[in-house]
């Protein structure tokens, strides 16, 4: 059978970013988990406020990228700080049942406040299409043409502007100044013109480049179309990929070269034996919610950049029971692991989308228009069953270190 | 009063005496609830979350597994019921024997009719009014001057109708060929244990592949395996109507003790309906208290525990746990199957893994492990939910809040409903992380009545392999 | 500890006696449909919708056109003498909360009709609760074929997806020229059902189907291999039967993220509202979708009143749900002219409205009801995004028949 190699490039770097953000979400749980046997279900909460943080920074407040990503991250490690001090820490000696119930409350309070600031937050644009500073200063005309009087200004708060670029001298503006009515343009010498370009807005069609595959011969193909697929690698792609795979680096040796790392990994063993050798375990929990949650904001920012759109109060919920089901997969508790099991559910989930029909409709003649594409997360929890239920302690965990 | 506040009999007791002055008193009196219709549904929704809370607690309350999969069960249970009315129904377009005298015609619909080609007669039943005449009414007409024309002593006659497609026909008042199978009281009974022994072998089969998990490795693919029956059962149409759901409506609702369900709230058949509910969730409470007390109910409560003692001690564990599942799944099937009725369009939304997650909140704010429990932490927590939907009504609150003016706007948004909801959980586990009634450290003594069984039936100190 | 032991008694106590007290049971006879007796000297109209959720846009598009109502019939002197008030109650867009809503409202008998739900899943869903209890349910948005159908006391005011499935077939063939449509849908009662409906009419006509893919409400994690699955069928034209949220970042990621322009993108009237715009941003330019009613310049002398008294009070446009809201409570303040309000009386007074000439007439056109209480008045026409705005299409229509 032929196999279209573009179209399986294209599903492998969906899979892999998928997967990468899966990957984020996952370490806060699996670091959590692993030292207080704690389900944190408000952590899809932190990922969610993440991303909210993340486009109001860079949306509303038109942030640079470069502060943008430290700031939401360093707001997030706050909101994990405060999480810990407030809801966990007084339930540090009581059930662990106790501590899922109020993880599963908190998770419903920060929903709810989130719902509450902002109801209909994931209309929210997250692509400025461009932003045009300096305009008071600038002089407006009604026509592009060289030397010719000013007639308007205009104020650029209104609404995004669009561009118009096919004039060399000038650039033609225009902003919709109420809602409703016909949009104004005007044309502004190009020199006095400074156009910041949102960055999601450049990454959305840089590409860092084409690869021209031969199309296996497809009857069915429409008449005129080139016999050529063409696997684009997005820029966006590259950058999640990049960003996730140097934090998880980042983490892995924060947790294996630093003196608080080597503590937190002394408070997974045995928290007690750790506090006798003066270790203040507290203080350990608290920053490992901080990191955990600096890192779901990384994926919540990752998220707004790529999707450019989704951002909800309730979007939380579901990558968070996935990069959970992620963690355990891998073995909960390591690093690895959580990177690992993620890495498996994002293929799992994009490679079921990308070719559960197909393979329904190779495999069973019968199979009519029956469509599996809704199956794909069931697919992803099949996959986490059938590994713990072989592998109970998951593919990197071990029986020994008795972590459920 | 301490030893009133830990006796499960007793918050039986008590519930079921609230549930009985707060809800449906005897049509025949025609007064109504104290708690009022809605009131009476949110009894009814407490009700049917106590049977939840007393299944899902045999797996966790007495053996120690977290399962965040139960809302599969309360699912399944409401779509077998709800299929097997759906599926035993009739076909539309039976035809139905209507005595002449009820047919009812109002002048509107004479008039409507008078230009109308005479065709097939349709009508529609409506219990308070009878049957209306939707078209053909001149069939009707023609009809009833015969039979006045014949004098007041003929025999009265009968017309063939076609009842209007969609519309309400009660099953009783079909053509005699045809009743509902499962449109009685017993009808309905055995449906509801269908759905129960579906769902127990359901719960075993999911309990097969899980027997060797413990702890929350057990509880994530519960909550798999939960979110696959959900993704199914929405995308199953065949099977389990899908995202359409399965609708029951009065020609498929059963007649409970001969009640039509054609009524509005409070009528006859509301109130035998909360009471076949009340009599369920007596029957769950029964069902769980012997089980808790029986030989099985203490290998659960070894299991939970030390499951490596309770093996070494001779405990089948695997048996247990299987037996748990399936008792668990049993008494969420018959819920379910009761929810069905509540509810009445049954969908892929009952099967939500939040919903698994709420019942599971019910029991660790009761108090994680009792029967009294599950009890109080349905009523309270749902009882809060349903509160708080009503304080988010501005109305309801100028209503019934008396120290605000006549022009209040005064509520809760929306939004909040949820966060404070949280909040209670949060706070609750905050100053009271045991929850409200909390198992006696050891478990609650036994009655002396217990300690004879007991010593009765471990005569042998020692027994390897022994049955559970 | 032992005072803590008091305190579930007291919540518990707290929480049952909060319930409606027995003034509100209506002394609990049981005769189905005879309630709507309004309290004091006001009517109350029910009016249910998701403020919240996925499709709390739409919600607040509804919510506020039905208080702008509210606000003007009560200026005027409300109906025959009495003030309207409407009770407005948020479904979440859920079918298990619109049930626990249907249940509140029909058990509550100052309310004499209820308009709603918006969502075709929810409207189902509570649909039997309020038929049991003999109240109307009025939805100005709920498209799924069966929902009239099956109920007496259920209408609506606007085509259902029989004719909106016809009708998208039928257009991506004639007016948009296309041999092969990909089908896109979300897996609840409306996007099913109108997909169902699409793909028998594309047998019917001959039109190709190159895919289906469906998806889940609020769970489209990543958008782009959707998108990527639906390059690899390469069909003409892709139909979206969903709503706005999820449709926006498939239109997102079709032109951004794959830089597939020469695909058509066209959406059914749940892709409908504003937000679709503002999320999809420049990306939204050329997609198409299907709309019951649309404010045009050329529009009647009801929609230009109603748009400008929408603008004065909420600073926006008013979109085609808010325009089918302000029309359904329009009607049924028509239908409590004429016969007050007895939940039953106005179910007989709508369902006898039978004809154009009796039928109501507001922003949206002429509204009145056949046997099923479908509307057959309005049918569906196309709208086009130009420069971020709606406009009408070209050609707008193509005979269904």
């Amino acid at each position: 059978m032929d196999i279209d190699w573009g179209y399986f490039l294209k599903t492998l770097c969906n899979a892999l970013s998928e997967g990468s953000i899966y990957a984020l979400i996952a370490v806060g749980y699996t670091m959590v988990y692993g030292i207080i046997k704690l389900i944190n279900f408000a952590h899809g909460e932190v990922y969610m406020i993440g991303a909210m943080v993340s486009v109001w920074l860079f949306v509303d407040q038109q942030l640079h990228l470069a502060i943008v990503i430290p700031l939401a991250m360093l707001i997030c490690a706050a909101l994990g700080l405060f999480l810990d001090t407030v809801a966990y820490k007084p339930l540090r000696n009581s059930t662990r049942l106790a501590a899922l119930i109020t993880a599963i409350g908190m998770s419903l309070i920060l929903q709810g406040v989130v719902q509450l600031i902002t109801p209909n937050y994931h209309a929210l644009p997250v692509d400025t299409t461009a932003t045009v500073v300096g305009l008071d200063k600038v002089e407006a005309l009604a026509e592009p043409r060289e030397g010719a009087e000013p007639v308007a200004k205009v104020r650029p708060d209104q609404s995004r502007p669009i561009l118009d670029n096919t004039h060399p001298a000038f650039v033609g503006v225009s902003w919709r100044i109420k809602a409703g009515e016909d949009p104004v343009t005007v044309w502004l010498p190009r020199a006095a013109v400074r156009v910041e370009q949102g960055l999601p807005a450049a990454l959305d069609t840089s590409v860092v480049g084409d690869v021209e595959f031969a199309t296996p011969s497809q009857p069915d193909t429409l008449e005129g179309e080139p016999a050529v697929s063409v696997f684009r690698l997005p820029l966006k792609d590259v950058l999640v990929w990049i960003t996730a795979f140097a934090m998880m680096g980042g983490l892995h040796l924060l947790v294996q070269k630093t003196k608080i790392g080597k503590a937190m990994r002394a408070c997974a063993l045995d928290q007690t034996t750790a506090s006798l050798m003066g270790v203040n375990v507290n203080r350990v929990i608290a920053f490992t919610f901080m990191v955990g949650s600096a890192m779901a904001a990384v994926a919540g920012i990752l998220y707004s950049i790529k999707v450019g759109g989704g951002i909800f109060f309730r979007m939380g919920y579901y990558p968070g029971v996935i990069a959970f089901a992620a963690a355990v997969l891998g073995g909960i508790g390591h690093l690895k692991g959580a990177l690992l099991g993620a890495m498996l559910l994002g293929f799992a989930s994009s490679f079921w989308q990308g070719y559960a029909n197909w393979g329904l409709h190779a495999l069973v003649p019968g199979a009519g228009s029956k469509d599996l594409s809704p199956y794909s997360f069931a697919f992803c929890f099949l996959v986490m069953i059938v590994v713990i239920v072989f592998r109970p302690y998951g593919l990197l965990g071990r029986a020994g270190a008795d972590r459920a | 009063m301490k030893q009133l506040l830990r006796n499960d009999w007793a918050w039986l007791g008590l519930f079921v005496l609230l549930f009985m002055v707060l809800g449906p008193l005897p049509p025949a009196f025609g007064l109504g609830a104290i708690a009022g219709d809605f009131g009476v549904q949110v009894l009814l929704t407490i009700m049917i979350y106590m049977i939840f809370g007393l299944g899902l607690n045999i797996v966790i309350g007495y053996t120690g597994l977290l399962d965040l999969g139960y809302a599969s069960f309360m699912a399944m249970g409401a779509i077998v019921v709800a299929a097997g009315l759906v599926l035993t129904q009739q076909p539309a377009g039976e035809t139905l024997q209507a005595p002449l005298g009820d047919l009812r015609l109002t002048q509107e619909q004479r008039e409507l009719e008078a230009n109308a080609n005479a065709g097939p007669v349709v009508v529609q039943y409506r219990p308070d009014w009878g049957y209306d005449v939707v078209s053909g009414a001149e069939a009707v007409l023609a009809a009833l001057e015969a039979q006045e024309a014949a004098g007041p002593d003929a025999e009265p006659k009968t017309l063939s109708v076609q009842p209007y497609a969609g519309l309400v026909l009660p099953v009783g008042q079909k053509s005699a060929k045809g009743t509902h199978p499962f449109g009685s009281t017993g009808g309905f009974l055995l449906l509801l244990a269908i759905a129960g022994v579906v769902c127990a072998a359901f719960g075993v089969l999911r309990g097969i592949p899980t027997l060797r998990l413990t702890g929350d490795y057990y509880a994530i693919v519960t909550l798999g395996i939960a979110e696959i029956v959900y993704i199914t059962i929405q995308n199953e149409g065949w099977l389990t109507g899908g995202a359409y759901g399965i609708k029951l409506d009065g020609e498929t609702i059963p007649h409970l003790f001969g009640a039509d369900p054609n009524v509005a709230q409070g009528g006859t058949w509301w109130f035998n309906f909360y009471y076949v509910v009340l009599v369920a969730l007596v029957f769950a409470f029964v069902f769980s208290k012997r089980l808790e007390l029986s030989r099985l109910g203490r290998s659960w409560a070894a299991i939970k525990a030390d499951e490596v003692a309770a093996m070494a001690s001779g405990i089948d564990v695997k048996k247990a746990k299987l037996l748990a599942f399936l008792a668990s799944g049993f008494l969420g099937g018959v819920g379910g199957g009761l929810y069905a009725l509540k509810l009445t369009t049954v969908t892929h939304a009952q099967a939500e893994v939040f919903e698994s997650i709420i019942v599971v909140c019910f029991l660790v704010f009761g108090g994680m492990g009792t029967i009294r429990g599950a009890l109080l932490g349905a009523a309270m927590l749902q009882g809060l939910a349903e509160f708080l939907r009503l304080l988010s009504d501005p109305f309801w609150v100028r209503d019934h809040v008396f120290f605000l003016a006549a022009d209040s706007e005064l509520s809760i948004p929306n939004e909040a409903r949820m966060l404070i909801y949280g909040l209670m959980l949060v706070l609750l586990m905050r100053f009271r992380p045991q929850g409200l009634l909390p198992p006696r450290a050891g478990g609650d003594p036994p009655s002396k009545q217990q300690q004879a069984t007991w010593r009765l039936a471990e005569t042998p100190l020692f027994r390897v392999g022994g049955k559970t | 500890m032992s005072r803590w032991h008091f305190a579930p008694l007291f919540v518990l106590g707290l929480s049952l006696c909060g319930c409606p007290t027995p003034t509100d049971s209506g002394g609990g006879g049981g005769t189905g449909g005879t309630g709507g007796t309004p309290s004091g000297e006001a009517y109350r109209i029910a009016v249910a919708g998701p403020l919240t959720g996925d499709s709390a846009d739409m919600g607040a598009s509804i919510s506020k056109a039905a208080k702008l109502w509210e606000k003007e019939i009560n200026a005027k002197g409300g109906i025959k003498g009495k003030k309207v008030e409407l009770l407005i109650e948020d479904d979440k867009g859920l079918p298990n909360e619109a049930t626990n809503v249907a249940t509140k409202i029909a058990s509550d008998d100052s309310v004499c009709l209820v308009v709603g739900h918006f969502n075709s899943s929810c409207t189902k869903a509570a649909r039997s609760t309020y038929e049991r209890s003999g109240i109307v349910e009025f939805t100005p948005g709920s498209t799924n074929v069966t929902i009239c159908k099956e109920s007496p006391w259920t209408f609506r005011n606007l085509y259902h997806d029989g004719t909106q499935g016809i009708f998208m077939a039928r257009y991506a063939q004639k007016a948009l020229g296309a041999k092969s449509v990909s089908l896109v849908y979300e897996n609840d009662d409306y996007g099913t059902g109108l997909k169902e409906s699409v793909a028998a009419e594309c047998a019917e006509i001959g039109l190709k189907i190159a895919g289906e893919a469906g998806y889940q409400r609020g769970r489209l994690g990543d958008p782009k291999q959707l998108a990527t699955t639906l390059q690899s069928q390469k069909p003409d034209v892709i139909i979206v039967c969903g709503l706005y949220s999820g449709a926006a970042l498939l239109t997102k990621a079709i032109r951004n993220d794959l830089g597939w322009g020469d695909v058509k993108i066209f959406g059914s009237d749940g892709v409908m509202n504003a937000a679709f715009v503002g999320t999809a941003g420049e990306t939204a330019e050329g997609a198409m979708v299907v709309t019951p009613f649309f404010f045009s310049d050329s529009g009647s002398a009801e929609a230009k009143a109603f748009r400008e008294a929408y603008r004065a009070e909420y600073k926006a446009d008013p979109d085609t749900w808010a325009a089918l809201t302000y029309d359904a409570l329009g009607m049924v303040a028509m239908g409590i002219d004429a016969v007050g309000a007895d939940r039953k009386a106005l179910r007989d007074w709508m369902a006898g409205v039978k004809t154009k000439d009796a039928g109501y007439t507001g922003v949206t056109g002429v509204t009145y009801f056949d046997d099923n209480g479908d509307c057959p008045g309005k049918p569906p026409m196309v709208v086009v995004v130009n420069n971020g705005e709606f406009e009408a299409a070209d050609p707008p229509s193509v005979p269904v028949d």
